[in-house]
């Protein structure tokens, strides 16, 4: 016999359209059970007072109904139940209904139409009601027969001309349309239905319970944000869809899960990575191992009730994710594809360094007069050229010698090695050059990524399973960066029998990633009149920022038995040589067994294994400057001899070095919970109760660096270590001792818990939750009688909705209010709590004995952190969906904070590690929807997602800030997280120490310092004389969602905006730095005269002594302090599906193609300057607009 | 369904299972580790190395030193904290007292040796000895480290100030023991005994070059017998530390110009100026006269000698060589480029005890006993290695005890002139024999003349340290 189930919740559906019945008189079913017919009748009759009139044994024939238990609304019930039959309705009186047989036979107006009936993604869907009804405007008698679509989703029906066909289901939007003449197929694809907000099950990893009963927050990511989103990373979806969670996203649209933070950041050393957990166990890796197009559901865990039993892991929020199973029939195979393209890296907008002619305008001025910098600059060592080995230090100090080619040709001149006209010719020659032309040929390449994604699912009568792999393939902004991955993923289900199932989940992924190390930073670093290739096609001398290039010239030239013909330094040369590679191979299995040992008593053991392991080799071509310069300065300078113009020999030979690191991670969990979930009465309670344990190691080694390696015969050259005497060039690729590089390095970290969780039902109104959690761990506390680590939480919730009053209010339909409040502990990271040593590996070279480091004192006294979180909240859906969504106030409280403070240095340590921090985030989180449906055709939904948090460092060890040092301190007592201060800028002022009016800074202590003086060192504070300015997180982010969906169309747009921070603008630094041909692009405007305007100092003309010290306090004057607010259009999403008539025909049942742009830049920011704040020009770089173009196929 | 109740008990059951046990599991196996073994104290012993602490106090509240104006005025190169430790002034300018926590670091871990040893939970060690080894060591780095942060900090220990501010003496590892200041008498009752718990060292080999020996202990007790004016105890201990090792460095063969301009500019650099610190046996290869290694440096390459200083020395001194001349150029002085001590690594000194230091203390203490002859006998051992033969002339057998003092303590600033003149200062000012000495010396526009008796010569402790420390350690009062 073929019975349908009911689950208790079922959708919003007027049992006939002039509601016979009101909508929201619900049942109570107490416990899973099958029954028939007129028992369902009973059952309404006994808990309302609606009558029933109906011939006896009139429904034994029909087949018995699956109840479960839960409440249900009486016209869901009564229109699944009859739905098969076809009968005649008549209202007698307000509460009696007469039900009879529908008489009439089937009239020769009457003819069978048929359909099939999919999800919006094409899924035929299974157990749907179907069937006709008359107008319902005539009388107040109605016909219903109907039927159910087939697990092929199809249905045949007896119809007239003029009826409604309407169909309804679990979690989907009704349909219904007119019955036309010589119409015979009818098919529909359902939307999902977003109206049900009350009647959703929700899930915290662990369980799943109906939202109606739940007292914790869950933000679920609405499925159409997930499914309208091109990306190979799940996280960039929940930037601005989810309240209260900040993603950074990279150019190349990596994602660091260590990056994300929800409800603000709550700890101080401690990670603030929230913890992702997959189909019920968390997992390593982030979202790297996630493949987006398995996704069934995105929950975001926030509060108390719903996070804390995660327990120590759980106060940085959980991410809860659910992967698609197989729930189709037969074979279904699902295929993805899409392709990526970006335009290549924007120099104009990501290099912030000041034109060819202005840098060379500045190089003029160095020598220029008994006044001028490269005279009287300490900063710019004035030697002449080189003329023996041991003038290296002419040529080193730090770097202050090390001239660009503008800076190089003037002092030359100035020198008098070159004469005017060789000097003219030169500057001539560089001025017509532009760095980033070279730039965009050479080390530029135009992005592109590639997704394939293919899935395969069927479900049988005892089982289900569902394979999917995707490829991802990319190639990044620069030249040999690419990286690929392959993802395949298992989902298994068996049901052994009626008690027992089993599931079995696996993962494997396989990637790889290379890059060449060029980096913005690279570009960034370059003079812009260099070259990478001469005209001469060979490679250009460019600067290196320790060794002058005249110099590598002259050594080259001049030493007689050099192993390199060419020692210049060149990045292009570099990038072509050397090669960094990192491949990963991850696997990942879990599975568990479900026991049903009595009703609504079940056993769950469960395990998840993970292996992750990754290796990196880094290659040195033997023609890098790497290699080469190491090369040369394994030789001594005992062995040079300046009358032959020889050096000794090089200990480390020529050829490639290169490295193999490895790091493997193994994760073991396993976990047992008891569930029950029963009802009785008007009581209903979910509880379980598991333990748990868990281990993760981590190992991690490195080879030895191996040297003179030859890839064409693999022979390599074991260097003889030098165990005396000075190298060659000290302090540049420092070979002193050869860098055996090896080491090892293993841990594992062991976690046992238990919890248990329990949430009591009364009259489907008011819920009470409690839980309760004990981790232990094996490091973090050092005595055994507290190493286990308490947390609870407590939770109220009243459906409000279910309330007389509101029972018949259909403006509302639903209305929930939560308070929860609880507290969870925080992992820490290993901190010691005893003494540790570090062990020398080899005796020292020197004193031949092995030495002991002290590495940490410990503290026997450390704890676990914890976080308090106490959260009111509301969910609604008022006016028929036109409102609804949620409204939560939190007060997130972090103490216990695990800091390292300062320590009198008595002890011997000035710093050490103690509990000692208290951070409080509080907020407010909305997240509001609305759907307005213009025609059956027409659709949209519009969603705003806002999120408030005030964060405050309440409590942290007061220390002496140093003034310069504190732009880095991001937490500091009684301000926000990342709090920015700056000096505040006083302009030219006329000062004791000063003869003309004088740069300054006008302290919050009511002093005025100069910028010569090094402020600070009359122990002045750095928050006596520095202005608190803001913070440089945004408190406030603001989501706005919307999607239009037009008969087969769907465009939805993703804006998203911060507002309330702060920024630093990157400016001219005034170092006095001026021979290295590197400057910020606001020269340009300094030279011009234009410092009033930047709120900068006037640039110093001649040489002044303490210019240096400007650089102390420009970078972080007040007048760089930009508002950060801006307003991003992340994404533009465009897709067409094809209407099920024609994939029907073609023998698919879906076909979508989509388009979207993404990175679009921002619409508005606050600051002047145009700079994003999330991709400050020359710091970040900034993601180039992306397109792309996709298919979806199903069949 | 039998067998499905046993399955579920065994689950059940395996979760009650000792956890504890699980959890006993060490977090890591790397090179960080536990102390479980008395060898893991003798390796961290040996990664003292050789300490290197600053010690602006000995390098510029002595006559020894100078800040000429001129260098002052053109260069940046004195820092203020110096300039405020030259003035003697109260009030330092600086973001910590590194000379404080660098003797309190090695403090620390001398105290956590001796904790560990005391615990008896440790693992003994093949060698029967190393406990009386590691213990006595302990004992030495207490009485070395407090006794040469007492003359930075306290006043001189006569009987009029054994009630003044002393050490905080920290005896245990522990973060929690109490920071408030002992008493001057307090403290060197303390280090005395420490002193006398070292003399113990059961040997007369050091376990590696930068460790003790007996030798090391018994210099170290003639330098402190010394300061406190025990001159028949100084002799004493500076005997039984030349019975280990009396090797003096012959300068006229060992130290001579180098060939070519080294490493910071066009100077003339001895060769001992190659000596580099870092983690390299050059010091202790070239200075085998050291009974034990340790620097003091200025943190900057600047120390500046008084012309006073310059003027004790001969024409023919070879040691006339560790002055660069010329040096202040290469921080744009003009006016006046003047000289720089140069005697290992620049900004660095080797500041241990050393042969020279343990003849001229006998020598001091001969002297007082009116041993004149014998006196100038151990002064010439050392005068005759600072010279060429060809120019070496021994001195005049003097007419007085006192006179014989002076030649001793000009020779002692010849040898060790930013080693100990601060100690000789302090004490010598206590000393009913010499004429008291007064500095007087200026920068920037300012004077000061610093009387013997001037409580100054306590100098004053980091103001970070008091802060921290919640008020439990005092400054000086002055």
């Amino acid at each position: 016999m073929r019975s349908f189930i009911f689950l208790f919740c079922a959708t919003v559906f007027a049992f006939s359209s002039n509601n016979v019945i009101s909508q929201n008189v619900k049942v109570i079913i107490h416990e899973n059970k099958e029954v028939s017919i007129d028992e369902v009748f009973d059952i309404i009759m006994d808990q309302t007072d609606i009558t029933f009139i109906y011939k006896a044994g009139m429904f034994k024939d029909f087949p018995k109904v699956n109840l479960k238990k839960g409440s249900i609304r009486i016209n869901n019930l009564l229109s699944q139940s009859l739905t098969l039959g076809d009968f005649n309705f008549n209202v007698k009186n307000e509460n009696t209904i007469v039900i009879r047989k529908n008489s009439i036979p089937l009239s020769a107006q009457e003819f069978v139409v048929s359909g099939t009936i999919v999800d919006k993604n094409g899924i035929p869907i299974a157990g749907l009601s179907v069937y006709t009804t008359k107008n319902p405007t005539a009388d107040n008698s109605n016909i219903i027969r109907g039927t159910t679509t087939d697990f092929d989703g199809k249905y045949n029906l007896s119809v007239s001309v003029g009826d409604f066909i309407v169909v309804t289901g679990i979690g989907y939007e009704t349909r219904q349309t007119l019955v036309q003449d010589n119409k015979n197929i009818y098919d529909f694809i359902l939307n999902d239905s977003i109206n049900e907000l009350d009647e959703v099950i929700v899930s915290t990893g662990y369980q799943t319970i109906p939202k109606e009963r739940a007292t914790g927050l869950f933000n679920t990511v609405p499925t159409r944000e997930i499914s309208n989103t091109v990306t190979q990373n799940i996280g960039s979806v929940l930037q601005g869809i989810a309240p209260g969670i900040q993603i950074v996203e990279d150019a190349d649209g990596n994602i660091d899960i260590s990056d994300v933070v929800i409800r603000g950041r709550g700890t101080i050393v401690s990670s603030s990575t929230p913890l992702v957990v997959v189909d019920g166990f968390p997992i390593d890796g982030g979202f790297d191992t996630i493949n987006p197009n398995d996704i069934e559901s995105v929950t975001i865990l926030k509060d108390a009730a719903a996070a804390s039993i995660w327990g120590a892991r759980a106060s940085n929020g959980v991410i809860v994710i659910v992967t698609k199973k197989g729930n189709r029939k037969g074979l279904n195979v699902e295929f993805n594809s899409f392709i990526k393209v970006r335009s290549k890296v924007n120099l104009d907008r990501n290099v912030t360094r000041a034109s060819t002619a202005t840098t060379l305008a500045l190089e003029s001025t160095i020598w220029d007069g008994p006044n001028s910098q490269g005279l009287n600059n300490f900063f710019i060592a004035n030697y002449p050229p080189p003329s023996t080995l041991f003038d290296r230090d002419a040529v080193n100090r730090s770097g202050n010698t090390s001239y660009s080619l503008g800076a190089r040709a003037y002092f030359d001149a100035f020198q008098g090695n070159i004469t005017r006209a060789e000097l003219a010719t030169k500057i001539n020659y560089l001025s017509g050059i532009n760095s980033f032309d070279d730039v965009e040929r050479y080390l530029l390449t135009n992005p592109i990524s590639k997704q394939s994604n293919i899935a395969i699912s069927s479900k049988g009568e005892k089982s289900n399973i569902r394979l999917s792999a995707v490829y991802n393939d990319n190639t990044n902004a620069f030249i040999g960066d690419e990286n690929d991955q392959v993802l395949v993923n298992l989902t298994t289900q068996y049901n052994f029998n009626n008690w027992l199932s089993a599931n079995i989940n696996g993962m494997l992924d396989n990637s790889k990633s290379q890059n060449r190390g060029i980096s913005l930073r690279t570009i960034q670093g370059m003079s812009p009149y260099e070259n990478l290739i001469n005209s001469d096609g060979s490679y250009a001398s460019q600067r290196h920022n320790l060794y002058d290039a005249k110099y590598m010239e002259y050594f080259a030239n001049t030493i007689t038995n050099l192993p390199y013909n060419n020692i210049n330094y060149n990045v292009l040369r570099d990038a072509r040589e050397n090669t960094f590679r990192t491949k990963n191979i991850n696997y990942r299995i879990n599975g568990g067994l479900n026991i049903k040992l009595m009703d609504g008593l079940e056993l769950k053991p469960g395990l998840i294994y993970e292996r992750f392991q990754s290796s990196s080799n880094n290659f040195w071509g033997p023609e890098s400057s790497f290699v080469k310069y190491q090369v040369l300065n394994s030789t001594t300078q005992d062995d040079y001899d300046p009358v032959n113009a020889t050096i000794g020999n090089s200990n480390i030979p020529p050829g490639a070095i290169f490295r193999d690191t490895q790091t493997e991670r193994i994760g073991l969990t396993y976990r047992t919970t008891l569930n029950y979930s029963g009802s009785w009465d008007k009581h209903a309670v979910i509880a379980f109760a598991g333990y748990e344990r868990a281990s993760f190691k981590t190992n991690r080694s490195a080879e030895p660096y191996t040297y003179g390696f030859d890839p064409e015969t693999y022979t390599y050259t074991v260097p003889l270590n030098r165990d005396s005497g000075t190298p060659l060039w000290a302090g540049f690729f420092d070979t002193g001792i050869l860098n055996d590089g090896r080491f090892f390095d293993k841990s594992e970290l062991r976690f046992a818990s238990y919890f248990g969780n329990l949430a009591y039902t009364y009259d489907n109104k008011y819920t009470v939750s409690g839980s309760t959690r004990s981790d232990g761990a094996n490091y973090i506390v050092e005595d055994k009688k507290q190493r286990y680590n308490p947390m609870w939480s407590v939770g109220f919730s009243w459906n409000a909705k279910n309330e007389s009053f509101l029972q018949d209010v259909d403006a509302i339909r639903s209305l929930k209010f939560r308070v929860t409040n609880g507290e969870n502990g925080n992992i820490v990271g290993t901190q010691s709590t005893t003494a540790t040593i570090g062990l020398s590996s080899t005796p020292n070279p020197f004193t031949g004995v092995f030495s002991a480091n002290l590495n940490s004192l410990g503290n026997p006294d450390l704890r676990w952190e914890r976080v308090r979180t106490f959260n009111v909240g509301t969910d609604f859906n008022i006016f028929d969906s036109t409102l609804y969504g949620s409204v939560d106030v939190y007060n997130k409280k972090s103490f216990d904070l695990i800091a390292t403070i300062d320590l009198p240095s008595t002890l011997g340590v000035s710093r050490g590690t103690f509990n000692v921090g208290e951070m409080v985030n509080k907020g407010v989180e909305l997240n509001l929807s609305s759907n307005i449906k213009f025609s059956d055709n027409f659709n949209f939904i519009t969603n705003v997602v806002y999120s408030h948090n005030n964060s405050e460092v309440t409590s942290l060890k007061d220390i002496q800030i140093f003034p310069r040092t504190i732009p880095d301190f991001p937490y500091i007592e009684g301000r926000p997280y990342q709090p920015i201060y700056a000096f505040e800028y006083g302009g030219l002022r006329t000062i004791d120490s000063q003869p003309e009016p004088y740069p300054t800074i006008v302290g919050q202590n009511g002093t005025i310092y100069g910028m010569d003086e090094n402020i600070g060192q009359n122990g002045e504070d750095g928050r006596e004389v520095l202005k608190y300015m803001g913070t440089r997180v945004a408190p406030t982010i603001l989501g706005w969602n919307n999607t239009f969906t037009y008969k087969g169309f769907t465009l939805s747009t993703r804006f998203v905006g911060k507002f309330g921070h702060k920024f630093t603008r990157p400016t001219y630094d005034y170092s006095g730095l001026m021979q290295d041909g590197n400057h910020h692009e606001d020269l340009d405007i300094l030279l011009a005269g234009g410092h009033e305007a930047l709120g900068l100092p006037p640039f110093p003309q001649e040489f002044e002594q303490w210019q240096y010290r400007w650089s102390w306090y420009v970078p972080y004057l007040d007048s760089v302090v930009e508002d950060a607010a801006h307003i991003r259009l992340r994404q533009i999403y465009l897709g067409y599906d094809l209407p099920s008539d024609v994939t029907t025909k073609l023998g698919i049942s879906k076909f979508r193609l989509f388009a979207s742009a993404e990175n679009l830049g921002n619409v508005w920011t606050a600051n002047d300057y145009n700079i994003d704040p999330e991709y400050i020009n020359g710091v970040v770089r900034a993601p180039e607009a992306t397109f792309s173009l996709g298919v979806n196929v199903q069949f | 369904m039998k067998n499905i109740y046993l399955i579920v008990l065994a689950i059940i059951f395996s979760g009650c299972s000792s956890n504890d046990e699980f959890l006993d599991k060490e977090p890591e196996v790397n090179s960080n580790i536990e102390i479980t073994r008395v060898e893991d104290l003798d390796k961290l012993f040996n990664s003292f190395g050789m300490p290197t602490i600053d010690n602006q106090v000995g390098y510029w509240c002595t006559d020894n030193s100078s800040m000429p104006q001129s260098i002052l005025d053109e260069s940046s190169t004195f820092r203020q904290d110096q300039i405020n430790q030259y003035l003697f002034q109260t009030q330092i300018d600086r973001d910590s007292d590194r000379t404080w926590s660098s003797f309190y670091n090695y403090i620390l871990r001398a105290n956590l040796v001796s904790d560990y040893i005391n615990s008896g939970e440790l693992i003994d060690s093949d060698n029967p000895d190393l406990k009386d080894i590691l213990i006595a060591e302990s004992h030495f780095y207490r009485a070395y480290l407090y006794f040469e942060m007492a003359i930075i900090y306290n006043l001189y220990p006569s009987e009029a100030n054994a009630n003044e501010l002393g050490m905080v003496l920290r005896k245990t590892s522990s973060l929690t023991e109490n920071q408030s200041r002992a008493t001057l008498q307090e403290t060197f009752d303390f280090i005395l005994e420490e002193l006398e718990a070292a003399l113990k060292y059961p040997s007369d080999t050091k376990r590696s070059i930068y460790r003790i020996n007996k030798a090391t202990i018994n210099a170290l007790a003639a330098r402190i017998h010394l300061y406190l004016g025990n001159y028949e105890k100084a002799m004493e201990h500076a005997n039984a530390a030349l019975a280990g090792n009396s090797q003096m460095i012959n300068y006229a063969t060992e130290v001579y110009e180098l060939g070519f301009t080294f490493w910071y500019g066009d100077f003339v650099y001895p060769n001992v100026a190659q000596q580099a610190p870092f983690g390299g046996t050059s010091i202790a290869d070239f200075y085998v006269d050291k009974y034990y290694y340790i620097n003091y440096t200025n943190g900057s390459w600047n120390t500046s000698p008084s012309q006073e200083l310059l003027d004790l020395y001969d024409e023919d001194d070879i040691r006339n060589l560790f002055y660069i001349e010329g040096w202040f150029s290469r921080y744009g002085a003009t006016t006046d480029t003047w000289y720089y001590y140069m005697n290992s690594y620049v900004g660095y000194n080797p500041a241990g005890p050393g042969v020279p230091e343990m003849y001229l203390t006998r020598a001091e203490s001969k002297a007082r006993n009116n041993d004149i002859a014998g006196a100038m006998a151990d002064v010439e051992m050392v005068r005759s290695n600072r010279f060429h033969p060809e120019d070496y002339v021994a001195l005049p057998i003097p007419g007085s005890a006192k006179e014989a003092v002076e030649i001793i303590i000009d020779e002692r600033r010849r040898e060790d002139p930013f080693e100990y003149r601060f100690m000789d200062i302090k004490r010598l000012n206590n000393d009913p024999l010499t004429d008291p000495i007064i500095l007087t010396r200026s920068a920037n526009g300012e004077s000061v003349s610093i009387q013997p008796d001037d409580r100054k010569y306590a100098r004053p402790i980091g103001d970070e340290i008091l802060i921290l420390s919640d008020g439990a350690t005092e400054q000086n009062r002055y």
